[in-house]
Order: structure tokens, then C-alpha cells, then sequence
């Protein structure tokens, strides 16, 4: 299979007043198409900023970065932010949806900035919010959704403009272990579909979801191991399927 | 992102903050309002001001006793005062200002004086003006009621007088003034007529004065040096011409210092010159409070940029670029100013309209003004949004979705 992403001795240094914080220090790893990839690590490994980096958030210090072909580790701003828009989507661990508004519209905007007309917005958006099980919460505030279904219009929201690759941050680190299947199980569906699936956590047994785990330790890989018995999901289906019942049974409190 | 969505995301984060918006905008709508209301009265008193001297009649010309320049940027000069020794006037020059017109008929003198007037137990202090029968010729005056006083009348000293309808309302209380008498420093003048009604110019009450023949004037206030003399062009087109020909009789007789001619031009040019002046300074203090009231968006932007510094990383994630935001926090700040603007308008017309209504003066609101304090509004928006937009579009993503 072909690496959808290639780091290159990847390196990242931050300043912090005199001292300088090495992060990263050559990182080189290649993400292969269709893969479900987790990267694991105690905090302050640089699991983070490996993600944020290949995610195209932020620029590394040296070292080359290929996503979908394109090489951007010397491209600008705006140039990374349309390959954040178009290629990647989104999923953190503290959902991060714009407060007073609608679920509907946290799922269009990144259609908005893609430059989509919005009857198109509107339409795929709601189909979206359909897809994770929240036809009948189009118009609620972030405010007004559990934690699940919260992290439920994140998914939405990162797969509206379907993009080749998904990054998921702790995505199950606000949970509770209920929610936390429900979106396991919708991250893998997803994979299942052959979206590459890049994951950062620190709980082995939500990484065990994946085909393939690299770990982290000061700023370096130190360890990588393919995944023989994989982790699924179970009798989450009905779990979800029970929610869309008419009456929201439970509506499951985070 | 097309222009707009960015106005329909602007609108909706505006909404989601209403009263701090209503607040930002506050600023914004005193200042437009004020603009506009304060340059509207100042033109409304311009027209205003214009209008009763034009009705003073464009051939009129005015002879006063002392020296008098009117123009603005030197200082208003007058030396000497009518009332005074300086005063060397006499009913000599009345004639000598007609005869440089070719007609006595265009010259009349102004013997004025404020005096108490007594009719029954009612007093009222008014102005009498001792004048010739051709007065309301030169003046362009009318009575109502009545007539004013004939040529035999004036040389034979009579005691008749014409009163203002002010004068009427307050020494007569609706009855018919007609050849009722009123008593003036012990003498009794015959009500001959009511001149016409000529409203108020600002404060001075045109209402108010009252006419007696010169000959009655001189005995009653013992001196027969004339405070004015007016005098009627032969025609529109001759006012120049006719005015150098007064000029140049009296310089026979007095020096510089002792007399001015003013024509209605002269004054109309005078009081134009200074209505502009109180305009543009009214409109510059109202300018001011706009001002403050953009220094007031751009707090709030500022202010506003720090708070929702998560939400431009939630949008620069997603894919926004840095334009993107910039436009949305700018159009923000126009949007903000624009609404704010719209709604001074609207409440400057509503004062305006307030003020006609409640002071019976006149403001007028004109077009240009009202386009010219939106634009500026605008301009406000613009050049007070772009710096918060430029903080807020330079935001790193990372950093921004950490922030707390």
C-alpha cells in the first residue's frame, strides 16, 4: 500500500523564553493508505505535535512532510489551511465546536470555507448529522448535546468535505466508557470505508483498536508494533441504534 | 468565503452578543446622530437667517452714525455708538441721502428708542422707531390693519403711531387697537395700524417695534440726530452704484470714522460667513464623539478577539484562511458601525423633526449630510476593525486551541 502521509526526520523545536524545548527530534514515519495508525506516549512525548504536524496545523522546524502526495512542508499558511479543509478532518478530544451554534452549521463550516453554496451546505451538512444518529438535533447548541453526541458532530463536521485522512486526538478521553464505544465503533466504520485513520492516545486498550501502534517517548519513536488481535467495538450497533429511538431513550448523559 | 457569508456570519455573531453589541454601537449611533442633528440645526439657522435678511429687500441700504466694518478675519469693528455726542447726524443728511438717489422719497431717518408704552394700566417696553411717512416704502413693511402715516402727518408733528402685533397682543389682549390710544413719556399717540406680522429672527422679536412720525420722535426724545437712515436703491442693479453715490455725498460732510453704508449684501454675507462658521464647528464637535465612539469598536474587537481566540482556531482548523478571518472580524466592525449609523440616522430625522416641532425652529436635514456621517461611519468601521481583525487573523491555530 502507498504512504498517504511520509514524515521525513521530522523535528520540532519550540522557544520558550531562553530555553529551547526540543518536541519532536526526527521523526520519520510513513502512514499508509486505508491504515487505522495510533501514536502512544505519556504526555509531553510529542505524540501531540507529531499529530498537529502531519495534520498540516503546524510547520515542523526540518525534516519533510508528503500528505496525499503533495509536499508541504514548505508551503504558507493559507496553502496548508486548503489542505486542512480539503484532505483532512478533525476530531479532538475536547470536540471543539463553536459555542452558540448550531450543530447544523458546526458541520458546515468547513463546506463554508471550501467556498460550497449553502442550500449544498445545508443538504450535506444535515445529511452528516444523519449519518452519526443526530437527524433529530439539527438545531441544538453544543451546550445543549452530551458528551457523545457532541463528539458525534465533530465526526460529522470532519468528514463533511470526505477527505482522504482523519485525525483523532484523545477522541475518547471525555468520555464515558458508553460514549467512548459509540465513537470507536463510527471511527472504525469509517476506516472500514478505507479512510486513513491517524489516533493519538495514551490508553492502551482504545489503541488496541488499531492495525498498527508507534510509541512515543521524548520527542523520538521508540517502538512500533503491528496489532494482531484488533479490538472491536461490540454490541455498540444497538447501543446507537437504541438512541435513535423516538424518544431519545436516556440521551445518554456524559 | 464569499463576501456574503462573511456578513451572515458577522450577523449571527453580533446576535449571539446583543448587548454588548448594542452597547459598541451606542458610540456609534450618538455620534452619527449628533452629526447630523447639530449641522441640520446649524443650517436649519442659516436658512433661517438668510431668509429675514433677504426680507429686508435686497435694495436696501443702511446709513449708520459711527464706523462699522463687517467682515469676518479681521475683528468686527464699531466705533462710536448712535446715542452718543459722536452722532453727527441731523435731518440734513436724511436730505442728503435722498438727493445722491435723485429722490427724497428714498431716504428715511430712524430716530430709535426703547421706551415704555402705557395704554389703560398695561405697560409694555418696546422699541419705537421716529421715521419718515416713506419708511415702509424704503423697509419694504406693510400694515395690516390700518395705514401707515402720510407725509402731512410727519410735517405737522402728529401723534399717531403703527404697532407691531406683538405690541398689539400685549397692550390691547384682543381688542381692536385701531384709534385706541397709548401713552409714551407722557405724550398720547393715536393707533393709526398694525404692520404685518414678520415672526421672530433667533431671539429678536421683529413683532416688537412700533413706528412714529420723525417729527413726533424729536420732541419726544429731544434730539434730532437720526440712530440710522435708510435708504432704497433705484433698482436691484443699481445698489452698487447708488450706494458709491451716498458714500461719496456724505464724505463732503463727515470724516470716515462718522458713517457706514451697509447694504443687504454686506449683512447677508456677514451673517452667512459666521451660520457656516457655527456649522462646521458643531459638526466638528459631533465629529469628535464619533471618533470616540470607533475607539470604542475597537476595544470591544480587541476585546472581543481575546475572548473568541478558541473559536478562530476551531475555524483556522476546519480551513480558514487568514484572510478569511480577517474579513469576518472586519466586516464585523463595519457591520457594527454601518447598523450603528443607520440607527443614528434614524434618530437624528426623529430629534430634527422634535426639535421643528417643539422650539419652531427650523433644522433641516439634508441629504449630503446624512451620506456623508454614514460614510464616515463606515470609514470608522474600517479603520478602527482592521487592526483587531489583523490580531485575530495572525493567530496560530495550535496555540489558539489551547487557549482557555
Amino acid at each position: 500500500m502507498a504512504g498517504i502521509i511520509k514524515a521525513d526526520n521530522l523535528v520540532k523545536n519550540y522557544t520558550m523564553g531562553d530555553t529551547v524545548v526540543e518536541a519532536l527530534r526526527g521523526v520519520s514515519l510513513e502512514v499508509n493508505a486505508g491504515e487505522f495508525l495510533v501514536i502512544m506516549g505519556a504526555s509531553g512525548s510529542g505524540k501531540s505535535t507529531l499529530m498537529h504536524i502531519m495534520g498540516c496545523l503546524d510547520h515542523p522546524t526540518s525534516g519533510t512532510l508528503t500528505v496525499d502526495g503533495d509536499d508541504i512542508s514548505k508551503v504558507n499558511d493559507n496553502r496548508l489551511a486548503e489542505v486542512r479543509n480539503r484532505k483532512i478532518g478533525f476530531v479532538f478530544q475536547k470536540f471543539n465546536l463553536l459555542a452558540r451554534t448550531s450543530a447544523l452549521t458546526n458541520v458546515e463550516l468547513p463546506l463554508l470555507y471550501a467556498g460550497t453554496g449553502a442550500i449544498e451546505r445545508h443538504r450535506r451538512a444535515t445529511e452528516a448529522l444523519n449519518n452519526v444518529g443526530l437527524g433529530h438535533r439539527l438545531r441544538h447548541y453544543p451546550s445543549q448535546l452530551s458528551g457523545g453526541e457532541q463528539q458525534r458532530v465533530a465526526i460529522a463536521r470532519a468528514l463533511i468535505n470526505n477527505p482522504p485522512i482523519i485525525m483523532a486526538d484523545e477522541p475518547t478521553g471525555n468520555l464515558d466508557t458508553r460514549s467512548g464505544i459509540e465513537i470507536m465503533t463510527i471511527l472504525q466504520e469509517l476506516n472500514d470505508k478505507g479512510i486513513t485513520l491517524v489516533m493519538v492516545t495514551h490508553e492502551r486498550e482504545v489503541a488496541e483498536h488499531g492495525d498498527r501502534i508507534v510509541v512515543l517517548r521524548d520527542g523520538a519513536i521508540v517502538g512500533q508494533e503491528a496489532v494482531t488481535e484488533k479490538r472491536v467495538a461490540t454490541n455498540v450497533r444497538t447501543i446507537i441504534e437504541g438512541e435513535r429511538m423516538p424518544s431519545g431513550a436516556g440521551g445518554s448523559q456524559a | 468565503m464569499k463576501i456574503f457569508e462573511s456578513i451572515m456570519t458577522a450577523l449571527l455573531a453580533l446576535r449571539a452578543n446583543k448587548l454588548r453589541s448594542m452597547l459598541t454601537m451606542l458610540g456609534v449611533i450618538i455620534g452619527v446622530g449628533s452629526i447630523i442633528l447639530l449641522v441640520s440645526l446649524g443650517s436649519g439657522a442659516r436658512a433661517e437667517i438668510t431668509q429675514s435678511i433677504q426680507g429686508l429687500g435686497s435694495n436696501l441700504m443702511m446709513v449708520v452714525p459711527f464706523k462699522l466694518e463687517l467682515s469676518m478675519g479681521t475683528n468686527i469693528m464699531q466705533q462710536g455708538s448712535p446715542m452718543t455726542a459722536l452722532n453727527k447726524f441731523t435731518p440734513h443728511t436724511v436730505e442728503d441721502v435722498g438727493k445722491a438717489l435723485g429722490s427724497s422719497e428714498l431716504a428715511s431717518p430712524e430716530y430709535q428708542r426703547s421706551v415704555y408704552m402705557n395704554a389703560g394700566n398695561t405697560r409694555f417696553f418696546g422699541t419705537i422707531i421716529g421715521t419718515g411717512y416713506n419708511e415702509f416704502g424704503v423697509r419694504a413693511l406693510a400694515a395690516t390693519t390700518g395705514r401707515f402715516f402720510t407725509k402731512a402727518e410727519e410735517e405737522s408733528g402728529r401723534h399717531v403711531i403703527v404697532i407691531g402685533q406683538t405690541v398689539a397682543d400685549a397692550l390691547f389682549k384682543g381688542q381692536d387697537p385701531i384709534d385706541q390710544f397709548i401713552n409714551i413719556k407722557g405724550r398720547k399717540f393715536k393707533v393709526i395700524g398694525i404692520q404685518e406680522k414678520k415672526g421672530r429672527t433667533m431671539t429678536f422679536d421683529m413683532d416688537a417695534q412700533s413706528w412714529i412720525p420723525s417729527t413726533a420722535a424729536i420732541s419726544v426724545f429731544g434730539s434730532d440726530h437720526p440712530t440710522m437712515i435708510t435708504a432704497k436703491a433705484t433698482s436691484t442693479n443699481s445698489v452698487t452704484i447708488d450706494a458709491k453715490r451716498i458714500r461719496d455725498k456724505l464724505a463732503k460732510t463727515f470724516s470716515t470714522d462718522e458713517f457706514t453704508l451697509i447694504t443687504q449684501s454686506d449683512i447677508l454675507g456677514f451673517a452667512q460667513s459666521i451660520t457656516r462658521i457655527l456649522t462646521y464647528l458643531l459638526g466638528g464637535v459631533a465629529g469628535i464623539s464619533l471618533l470616540v465612539g470607533g475607539i470604542g469598536i475597537m476595544n470591544i474587537m480587541l476585546v472581543s478577539v481575546t475572548e473568541r481566540t478558541r473559536e478562530v482556531g476551531i475555524r483556522k482548523a476546519v480551513g480558514a484562511k487568514t484572510r478569511d478571518i480577517l474579513l469576518q472580524f472586519l466586516v464585523e466592525a463595519v457591520v457594527l458601525s454601518l447598523v450603528g449609523g443607520t440607527i443614528g440616522v434614524m434618530i437624528a430625522i426623529g430629534g430634527a423633526w422634535l426639535y421643528q416641532s417643539l422650539v419652531h425652529l427650523k433644522a433641516q436635514v439634508t441629504i449630503w449630510i446624512v451620506l456623508l456621517a454614514f460614510l464616515f461611519s463606515m470609514l470608522v468601521g474600517v479603520f478602527f476593525g482592521v487592526y483587531p481583525a489583523r490580531q485575530a487573523s495572525k493567530l496560530d491555530p495550535i496555540e489558539s486551541l489551547r487557549y482557555e
